[in-house]
Formats: C-alpha cells, structure tokens, sequence
C-alpha cells in the first residue's frame, strides 16, 4: 500500500500557464461543479439547479458563474470530465425513445418472459416493471448461431422490412440481439449493416458489444436499454459538446463509467448504458481518492442522501465490479424486482435507508423505518411543505443532532415541531413511548438496516468490518456516520472536506485507467504456467495501447481461480512472472486465504482451474494537482445545544466546520456544522482535522 | 415492551441478513445450475429446540412447516452426540422434503462451546441414482440412493465412509460433491455470523429471541385468522390419470376455521397409487400451509410463529400421506394443486385476496441426458412456466412460477451444456383466462436434439412431463368468480402426444413440442375494460376473435392497424 501525499506531488504545470480541471456531476435535483487550478491548487465549488430537459443548459449555467468570477483569467478553458444519472433517471421514468427489438426467429417474448420466478416468495401478487419495448415492437428474423459458433445466415430481405416497418412507426433505435452472438457475432453485425443501409438514422444497439457473454436474458434487457437511452444521450452528448465548442469552454471532455473508468465521450455515445451508474462511481473514485491519501487500505465509502444510502468496500485501493445489477425496481430494494443490467459496474450497494425514509409501526406492533422515502416532496415532516409522516431527518431533529436554524446554512428553517408531531402520532403514541426514545428507536432501526446491508456486503468480500475506515458523504452521510461505525465496529470515520459535492470531486481524482480481461480455462495446481505468463504478454501490449494512457503506468495483473464446475471464481492479484513456481505457488495460496475467509476452509479438494486473466493499467498517479487545503475562519463563533444520545441528554459543543485548521482536535460529544451536512460526534469519539481538511474520527467502541 | 419492539426488530432484520448471506455463499460457491440458476434450495436457522427463527428471502416455496419436523427428528436422533462442528446428512422422503433428490446438511450452531441452534440448508441435487424416470418407478428403492440421518462431517472431518458410498452411487458425482461443499459454506456461515449477533448482543439467545419473534408472528397470523367467519370451506379436485395409474384422483379438502385455528382436512383424498407422484405428508403439508400464509400474512418474515395456528390432516396411506416404500419422485404433481385447493374454498370470504389457477402448477419438468459431441455426458434439467392466475386488480404475469418458486435456466446455458437446441419459446397467443382481470399467458416450447456439427454421441434419453390441464381435461386451469379457464396445453414428440412423465431415446433432428397453459381469469371477462381488451389484440395476446367471443369486444382489424401507425 503506497502513500500518497497530495502536498507532496510534483507541480506538473507549467508556470504561467493556467491549467483548470473541471468535475460536474449531474444528479436528480442538482448540478455540482468542483473546478481545480492546477496551477495555484485553488479548489471552487459550485451548485446549479438541474435542468431535467436540457441538462447542458445548467452545466453553460455554472461556467459561466465560474467564468463571472474571473475564474482561469478572460476566457475559461478546462479539461471536463462529467457524471450524470441522466441514464437512470430516463430508465425509472420511462422517458427513453421508441425503441425496436430484433431477435432470433422463435424468440420474440423472453424479454418479457424473464427469469419465470418471483422474488418474493409470499407475496401472492407479484409486480414486474413492463419490459422496456412493447410486444408489437419486438420482432423475430430468421436465423440462428448455435454453441460451436456455426451459423444459419441472417434472412437480410426479412429484416429490412422489420426496419422499414420500424421507421413507419417512429422507432428511433434498434436493440439486435441473437442467441450465442458472443460466441459468433457475424449475424449480429450483418444486421447492424442492414439497418444502416435501410435508415441511417437509426440509432444500433447489438448485443455482443454491449455483453459479450451467454445467459440470454440479461444480455438481451441491458441491449435493450442500451438503445432505448441512446437517442437521447447521443443527442445530450452532441448538445453539451457543440454549446461547450461554442465558447471554447472545454480543453478535452470526458466521462465516467460504472466501473470507474474514464472515457472519451465516444464510448459513452456508443455504449450509453456504461453510464449507468456514473454518479455513484465518481463517489466511491473520491472516497478510493481519500483513502490513498490517509493510508487507509480498507475503505467502506459510505453516502447517504434523502432516500438512499450506498456503501462500497475499496480494499487497498481497488473496487470491486459486479455484473449483477438491476435498475427501476419496482419492489424497491427487492433484487429480481427490476431491469437486469449486466455490464460491468461498481460493486454497490444500495439499501433504501435515507433522510427522508419514513418510520412507522408495522402489522406486528414493531417500528419500522423505509424503504418508502417522503423524498423531497413533500420531504419530512420538519420541511414544512405538506409532509405528515416522521422521517429519519425528523427524528435527527427530534434528538438535536441536525439543528432546525442551521440547515443548509440557515437558508431553510426546519419546523421542530413539525418534526415531533409527526413521531407522536405515528411512533411515540402507538408504542406509549416518549417522543424522544421513539426517535432514538428510529434512529437505532436505520442505523441497523444499514448495518445488516453492509456486513452482507462486506462478507460476500471476507471483510471484517472492524479492520475498515468509514468514509462518509452526502447530505445525510456525516449525520449517520459514528453511529453506523459505532454498530459496525468500525473504528475510524473520515468526513472530507465538501461532502455535499464528492462525486463531483471524485471525477477529478480518479486515475485514468483502462483493463481487459479474457476468459479462459487452465487447469492449475499450483505449478508454473509459462502459457499464462505468454497470454498475460499479449493482453498487457494490448492494454497499454488501448489505454490510451501518455506517461508512467502502474499495471496490475489478476488470475481467477474457481474449482472445476464452479462458476463465481476467488480473484487474485499476483505480479511475478508465471514462467516460475514461485508466482503459480503465491496464486494457490492467495486462493486458499480467501476462500477460507468466506467458506471457512481452503478449498473444496477438487481440481482447480484458472478462469480469467485481467490486466489493469492506470495513470500512475491520479494526483496531478496540487491543492490548497480550507483556510480556516477563526471568527466563526462556537455555540451549545442539548442533544439525546440514547437515554442521556447532553450539552455538546456547536462547532462550525469552517473554524477548524488542520491539526485541531475535537473531543465527543460535538456537532460540526456545514453548509450541507452535520458531523455527529459521539460521546467519547475524538477527531482530529488532517492536512487535508478531513475530519478523522477515531470511534469509541462502547455504545 | 416498547424498546423491546425496537429492539426485536434491529435482532430479526440482522438474522435475515444472516440467512441471506448464507444463501449468497451457497449460490456463489454451487457446482450445479440447479442452485446457480435454478435456485432450488433453502437455507434456514433454528433455535436449540428446533423452532425455526427464519429462512432466506429466495427459497423453494414448499417447504414451510417442513423443515421444522426434520430439524426435530435430527435433534432426537444426535442429541447427546453432537459436537461443534458437526454436519449431518440425509435425504429420507418422510423425514425431509419428500423425494431423494433433495439433500439435506443440518449442523447444529455452537457459541462459546454451547449448543445455541440450528442451521439446514436443503438443496435439489442433479442426481440422485436410481432409474431417473420421473414418475414411472414403482417404490423408493427404483428412485435413487436413500441417505438415513448420519454424520456427514463428524466434529469437523468429513465422514468419508458416506461421501464414497454417495458419490458412487450418482451419475453427477462430481456436481453433487460440489454442491454438497457449498451447503457445508451456508452452514458455516450461518455459525458465523449467528455468533457475531450474540457476541454483539451479549443479553441475547437465540431461544429468548426466537420465543419473541415466535409469540409475535403466532399473535399476527391469529388476527388474521379472526378476520375470516368461522366454519367449515370446501373445495374438491379430480386429478387426471397419470403413468401405471389409469383412474382419476380425487382430493378433497374441508377447512375448518375455528376462533383462531384453522385446521386442514383432506379426509376423502386418493389412496397412494402406482405412479411417482406420491407425497409424504410433510411436503403436502408445505404447499397448503404456504397457501394460508400467503393468503392471511404475506409480510411476516417466515417463522414457526407463522404456522403455529394450523393443524392439517391427511389419512395415513393416502397419495396426499403415502408411506413407506410409496415412490415420491414427482410429488409436486399432485402436492402443487394444494394451493389453487386453498384459495377456491376460501374465494367466497377472502374474494379480494385470492388468486385464479395458475398454468405452472403443477411445475413441468424435462430432463435430457446423452453425450455431448465433445464427449462430455451431460444431464440437462428444463422447466418452463404457464402463465400466473389472475386477481381482483392485476392480470396475471405471463409465465411465471407457482406454487413452485425455481428460475428458468437460460437457453444459452442449457445449449452449452448439451445437445439441445432449442426452436422456440414465446408466449402463447389467447392462453391468458379471460377475466375481467386476464390470467397470465403461458408459452410453447420447442427443441430438438442438436444436429451436425454438435450432434450427440448416441441416443438422448428424454423424460418430459408438461401440464396435463387442457380446457376439457378433468381439472382445468380455472378462472375464479366468474373468470374463464386457462388455455392451451399439449405434449409432442415429432408432432406426436407423448405421455407425461414418459421415458423415450431421441436421435439427433429429433422435436420436442410443449405448449403450457395460461393462468385463470378473475371475475367475468364481459366486464373488462375494453381499451385494455384493445391494447392485449394489438399486443398479440389475445385474437380478435378472441376478442369477440370471449369479452365481447369487436375490433376491426383496419383499425387496428391504422392504431399501430399512430403508436
């Protein structure tokens, strides 16, 4: 685990040069901007409203507020790289174009078919979303690949007439997907060159390129949406490139994928579906940033906003990646309830657990909290704009750990009354319990929820929580974040500085990176395989070409390894040369620990065989910046006020975030407030203030 | 009591997160695509008296009131010999979950050096051995290997006497080993992190949290009993003849309601017969109980709690509580027609909450074994789903699983992992029950054996059994309050009916055709919107002149068209 010191990293622009890299990330209700200098290190953060219809209209918004404020002299120009939930939003509001499917003859329903199973076992009136392209629009064509990759040519005749047919009816993509097209894509592209010649307009999603591997339905809904999202991504892409060229605003544009990786606008253009969980991934690339920083070599980035909160393990400084993922559920949080998306993403996890998730008591007499969020309208109880059901925002209020003056930097006065009205009636009273202890319990409750969500989490990745960091974000994140650590056993929480905007921060510090992996099958014993040390040859020329990446490179190498039979595979990290017993012994034994983490013992006896190599390159350092840490305002006054831990009140200190200078230290129970969030500090927890601005929180353990 | 009410609920979310991850480690680890993508298992945990606490969220559905007993026989057979890392085994009918194929691992959970509970994780293995013949074998002995109750691992070191008997014994032996290790995963996790809570909760057994959780989901479902007049709901079936059995197959099913019990009577039901498809009264058990649960307190987290409240009664030797040496091979085909038994009876009192026939029940089943051209043997297991019964607000789901809870596998695995090809799979144009609410479509399914360049090495042999519920057959997939039937079923072999559960040897080129029937509709269809009619003929779920006779709707296909242009 290497170091990295951002005050320590070399200044690599020239003088009198202005160097200004810009990170904006679109998201449902805002639009945030985080532009540094890399010439003074100066960081400027900014926040627009979202536009939903034109969303390049609040990113010209924001540079020129930037531009108004002289930032990068006359006329600004930056390197962009951008985030957006455009491509989620659009899915869950079903606000993409019409679409059409063409598939294999015989197989015009398993789009709407699915897996056949329901989710939840008793339920006797199971919900499914309604498949993205309707019956009428989902159209067969003859021919058909089979498993050894021959093939029964594609009908051309027969499908240009679906296409015209297509155009008739104002479709604007086409979703191609034919079974084993992963193994022999020929069909697939055949079909793409027809539509092309029949309406070159229409915008191709083929499934090979969108999944390259089996399991037809999950391929089949990810192609889908994939062309059901492009009109209208190219188009906003188009947009945002030509009013930025406009004014010369942006140097390079760039975006981020769900797996972390930084690409050129034209992959998110051709492949928009990678976008999908861009937002949340520039997130957990700012708390990956952090951890490097202050050395933490496990990481749970946690962010909590008003209906979510997700976590995410870094484990010394790499994500994990999952296929497995679905969006628009709508049984929400219940898997198997929503659209199936099988690229690769960010391994996070999302559990219905927010400010604005409302507590009740359920059919049994016990209190429950969520997954049904008041949202921002009508917002909990202590908005004041209608809503009447108690929240977790409300109970924060109820228990004086979010104060109803300084929300938002006293912009929007919260309601506390409002706030213990609404636990009365609907907690406290129905319990016979004070209004307090309810909030306690509502408090308590979430905080389990999104306890249970993690261990799950962290033991699907043999972690043991105690050995992780928590860093937190978001508007709600900081509020909940001791406590989450406290029944977690976690005993260190980082809250960096601007938690309100780390998605937006986050797309300037992730390292640009690239990585291809190959599926493949040795058997392996734990000898030298000169044959991986030759693949590996080939796939590292070809990664570091593909990357696209000038400069110094860090390249790791990992094998998979699964017993024969078994699908899931124990990923290995392993960097020496394959041509040695050395390396090939190292892998064995790098299986064998893991698998004993999660199974208990070092495997299952059988024979075991090597499934995928990857190889990842990166920049070598994602810290090309130099930046200034917060300039502390010594003036901001420090206040008191009562809050309940549990059963005890107690008067903690009311400090403002902005007061503190690297070095300070707060000892438990505080409150540090900030524009847009509240550190809680427990009784007994100390922080001390990094050189980064952080706030390092070292948890107590008894609670 | 009201702290408590915080506090049971932080207890009970975290021991389902528990189970869950167990289930995760089955699933991540299993060598077979009957866990991986067929999802056939379950994983619960159980107090040290044998109550069971929970079970994971994905779960087979039958096996509500089952796995408890079993959990009780293991106690009283070990109990004084168990140690801290023991496992044991078995795959009794009578005992577990009513045929062979189904494996059971239990280990009993130590904390600190003491006995706290119980965790079971159950799981459908490829192979058990035997004739593989679905419902053709005469007794249990034909069906497979029958594991009795021992010790799979003794104190942690695996009991090696009965993994070679096993394994010798099944013709998947390296699936079945494979799977067997992931249950061993659940089951340690389930010690895990079942010990975690009660170092994290030092006040807490897994006892004093199970009498809560028990006492509180027994009080609910009572409640919901009281909401229901008491006396006495009836309901009948005929079953169609099935295999060695030429006769039709009475069940017949009395609820009686009480001030807070209902009990289930099946007196009058079919003596055992001489095709597989007996059950032992445990799995039969299961899918009435799971019926009632679903019916009276879906949201409850499953506990023995749950069905504390109800008792249930099938004669000794009936097809319904068959003994020993009864085959069970195919129980579901008479067990899964429980539930639709359930909901008739109580449609009159609980017509808002009741569900019409659905097509799957009971589940279809093809199995498909030979060589493969590269030489590997495979064994290839398919089951597709009709369509689901509608209710009084949402049409059915087309093809989707019930009373069963297993996942398609997917046709490109299937392909890859043997010498079928498949032709089709696409819903079935009209086989939705009409309904003021529509019952699900069902689908038609064709394959054959691989041609070519991939052709088998020898013959195929097929064992398939569809649905047996055509419109005019004894018992159709009924609509309710007035719904119509389900439609569409049938079973060919090269355009020929093939019996179900039949064994038959195919050669390369040859087809398998199955139509699965629709699920049943909901109230009279003369009522349904017609737009909505409208929309189901320009979807191509229902015909227009379907559209005519069945809801009264007449479209004029012109218009239809010109709608299609503007859409």
């Amino acid at each position: 685990m290497q170091r990295v010191d951002p005050f320590a990293c070399a200044l690599k622009t020239k003088i009198g040069q202005m160097t200004l890299r810009l990170g904006v990330d679109i998201g449902g209700t805002f639009t945030d901007f985080v532009v540094i200098d890399e010439g003074t290190g100066a960081i400027t953060v900014d926040k627009c409203l979202t536009t939903p219809r034109h969303p390049e209209e609040a990113i010209l918004t924001g540079i020129g507020r930037m531009e108004a404020r002289d930032l990068g002299g006359a006329s600004f120009s930056a390197d962009i790289v951008h985030a957006t939930t455009l491509v989620t939003n659009a899915i869950i509001e079903g606000k993409g174009a019409a679409t059409g499917l063409v598939t294999t003859e015989g197989f015009r329903d398993l789009l709407e078919m699915g897996r056949e199973s329901r989710y939840y076992v008793y339920d006797l009136e199971p919900q499914f979303p309604q498949p993205i392209i309707p019956r009428s629009l989902r159209r067969t064509v003859h021919e058909r690949t089979f498993v050894d990759g021959t093939s029964i040519p594609l009908d051309e005749d027969e499908l240009a007439g679906i296409v015209r047919d297509f155009q008739r009816q104002g479709v604007r993509a086409i979703a191609v997907m034919f079974l084993h097209s992963y193994r022999n894509p020929a069909n697939e592209l055949r079909a793409r060159d027809v539509i092309r010649t029949v309406a070159p307009d229409m915008q191709v999603s083929l499934s090979h390129q969108v999944v390259s591997r089996p399991r037809e339905y999950e391929r089949l809904s990810t192609t889908v949406l994939d062309a059901y999202i492009k009109p209208i991504i190219s188009g906003y892409i188009d947009r945002l490139q030509e009013r930025l060229d406009e004014r010369a605003y942006a140097k390079s544009l760039s975006m981020m994928l769900s797996n972390g990786g930084i690409s050129p606008i034209d992959i998110a253009k051709d492949y928009p579906i990678q976008l999908v969980e861009s937002g949340p991934a520039a997130g957990v690339e700012a708390a990956r940033y952090y951890g490097n920083v202050l050395g933490l070599d496990r990481v749970l980035a946690f962010d909590m906003g008003g209906t979510t909160a997700k976590l995410c393990l870094v484990r010394d400084g790499k994500v994990g990646r999952t296929r497995d993922f679905e969006v628009a559920r709508v049984h929400r949080y219940r898997k198997g309830s929503g659209y199936p998306i099988a690229v690769q993403v960010y391994d996070l996890l999302e559990i219905g657990a927010g400010g604005g998730s409302i507590a009740g008591i359920d059919g049994l007499g016990l209190l429950a909290v969520g997954p049904r969020s008041a949202g921002s309208e009508p917002g909990p109880a202590c908005y004041g704009r209608g809503g009447t059901r108690p929240t977790v925002t409300d109970a924060n209020v109820v228990l004086g750990f979010i104060s109803p003056a300084s929300f938002l930097g006293g912009e929007f006065v919260l309601d506390g009354e409002a706030a213990a009205c609404a636990i009365d009636i609907h907690v406290a009273a129905p319990l016979g319990i004070s209004i307090e202890a309810a909030a306690w319990g509502i408090l308590d409750l979430v905080t389990e929820t999104m306890a249970s969500a993690a261990r799950l989490h962290l033991a699907e990745h043999g972690q043991d929580p105690s050995r992780c960091a928590l860093i937190a974000t978001g508007g709600a994140g900081p509020v909940h974040a001791v406590a989450l650590a406290r029944r977690l056993e976690v005993p260190t929480v980082v809250v960096p500085p601007m938690p309100g905007v780390m998605s937006a921060f986050g797309l300037l510090v992730a390292r640009r990176s690239f990585e291809i992996s190959r599926a493949i099958r040795i058997p392996f014993s734990g000898v030298a395989i000169p044959e991986i040390e030759r693949m590996f040859g080939e796939i590292e020329v070809e990664t570091r070409a593909r990357s696209g990446i000038t400069g110094q490179m860090v390249i790791e190498r990992y094998v998979e390894i699964r017993h024969v039979g078994q699908e899931s595979a124990v990923e290995v990290e392993i960097s020496g040369n394959w041509e040695g017993a050395a390396t090939a012994s190292a892998a064995l034994d790098g299986f064998g620990d893991e698998y004993e983490r999660r199974y208990g013992r070092r495997g299952d006896g059988g024979p075991l065989e090597i499934s995928t190599l990857r190889v990842a390159v990166a920049a070598e350092s994602g810290c090309e910046q130099k930046w200034s840490a917060i300039q502390p305002e010594h003036a901001l006054p420090r206040s008191q006020r009562t809050i309940r831990f549990g059963e005890k009140s107690e008067a903690v200190a009311v400090i403002q975030r902005g007061a503190l200078a690297a070095g300070d230290e707060v000892v438990g129970p505080a409150v540090i407030e900030e524009r847009e969030s509240t550190t809680v500090i427990w009784p007994g927890d100390r922080v001390v203030v990094d050189a980064s601005s952080a706030l390092i929180i070292s948890v107590g353990l008894t609670t | 009591m009201s702290v408590e009410s915080i506090r049971l609920s932080v207890l009970w979310n975290r021991l389902i997160a528990t189970v869950d991850e167990a289930a995760n480690g089955l699933v991540r680890s299993c060598y077979s695509p009957n866990v991986r993508e067929y999802h056939d298992y379950c994983v619960g945990v159980f107090d040290r008296k044998g109550r069971l606490l929970g079970h994971s969220t994905h779960t087979t559905s039958g096996f509500i009131g089952v796995i408890t007993p079993l959990v009780q026989d293991l106690i009283r057979i070990f109990s004084g010999a168990m140690n801290p890392g023991d496992v044991y085994i078995t795959n009794d009918p009578w005992m577990a979950t009513g045929h062979l194929l189904d494996v059971t691992l239990a280990r009993p959970l130590f904390h600190r050096g003491a006995l706290v509970g119980f965790a079971v994780c159950v799981v459908h293995h490829s192979d058990i051995g035997g004739r593989m013949s679905d419902i053709e074998s005469r007794d249990v002995y034909e069906e497979g290997i029958q594991i009795p109750p021992l010790k799979y691992l003794d104190a942690g070191k695996e009991n090696d006497g009965v993994v070679q008997l096993l394994l010798r014994n099944v013709r998947t032996p390296h699936k079945v080993n494979g799977d067997l290790h992931a249950q061993r995963s659940a089951l340690h996790i389930c010690e895990r992190s079942l010990g975690k809570i009660l170092d994290d909760y030092p006040g807490e057994t897994i006892e004093g949290i199970a009498d809560r959780i028990i006492a509180r989901s027994e009080e609910s479902m009572r409640s919901a009993i009281r909401s229901i007049p008491a006396g006495t709901y009836r309901s009948s079936l005929v079953l169609p003849p099935i295999g060695r059995h030429p006769h039709p197959i009475p069940l017949v099913l009395a609820i009686e309601v009480g001030q807070d019990r209902i009990r289930l009577d099946f007196t009058g039901s079919s003596p055992e017969i001489a095709a597989a498809v007996n059950s032992p009264i445990n799995y039969a058990k299961g899918y009435a109980y799971y019926a009632l649960k679903q019916l009276l307190d879906p949201h409850i987290p499953n506990n023995d709690g749950c069905i504390a409240s109800f008792e249930f009664f099938a004669p000794p030797g009936s097809v319904l509580n068959c003994t020993r040496p009864a085959p069970t091979w195919g129980r579901s085909v008479v067990s899964h027609y429980l539930p639709e038994m359930v909901f008739d009876a109580l449609s009159g009192v609980l017509a808002d909450r009741v569900i019409a026939v659905c097509g799957s029940a009971p589940a279809s089943s093809v199995v498909c074994r030979g060589r493969r051209y590269d030489g590997q043997d495979f064994l290839a297991l398919q089951s597709d789903k009709g369509g689901y019964g509608a209710s009084a607000n949402i049409d059915g789901k087309d093809c989707l699983c019930y009373p069963h809870n297993v996942a398609n596998i997917p046709i490109e695995i299937t392909e890859n992992d043997s010498a079928v090809v498949y032709l089709r799979k696409e819903l079935l144009c009209d086989s939705g029950g009409p309904g003021r609410r529509r019952g699900g479509l069902g689908q038609v399914v064709e394959f054959k054996v691989a041609e070519g360049s991939i052709a088998p090495i020898g013959d195929v042999i097929l064992v398939a059994r569809g649905s047996p519920r055509g419109e005019d057959s004894l018992c159709p997939v009924n609509g309710i309050l007035g719904g119509k039937s389900g439609r569409g079923t049938s079973l060919e072999l090269n355009g020929n009916p093939l019996a179900h559960g039949s064994t038959s040897r195919l050669k390369s080129g040859d087809r398998v055709r199955l139509e699965l029937p629709g699920g049943g509709g909901y109230g009279d269809p003369r009522e349904r919107e017609s737009e909505r009619v409208i929309a189901d003929v320009r979807d191509g779920r229902v015909s227009i002149e379907a559209a005519r006779t069945d809801y009264g709707v007449t479209i004029d296909p012109e218009a239809l068209t010109h709608h299609l242009a503007e859409a």
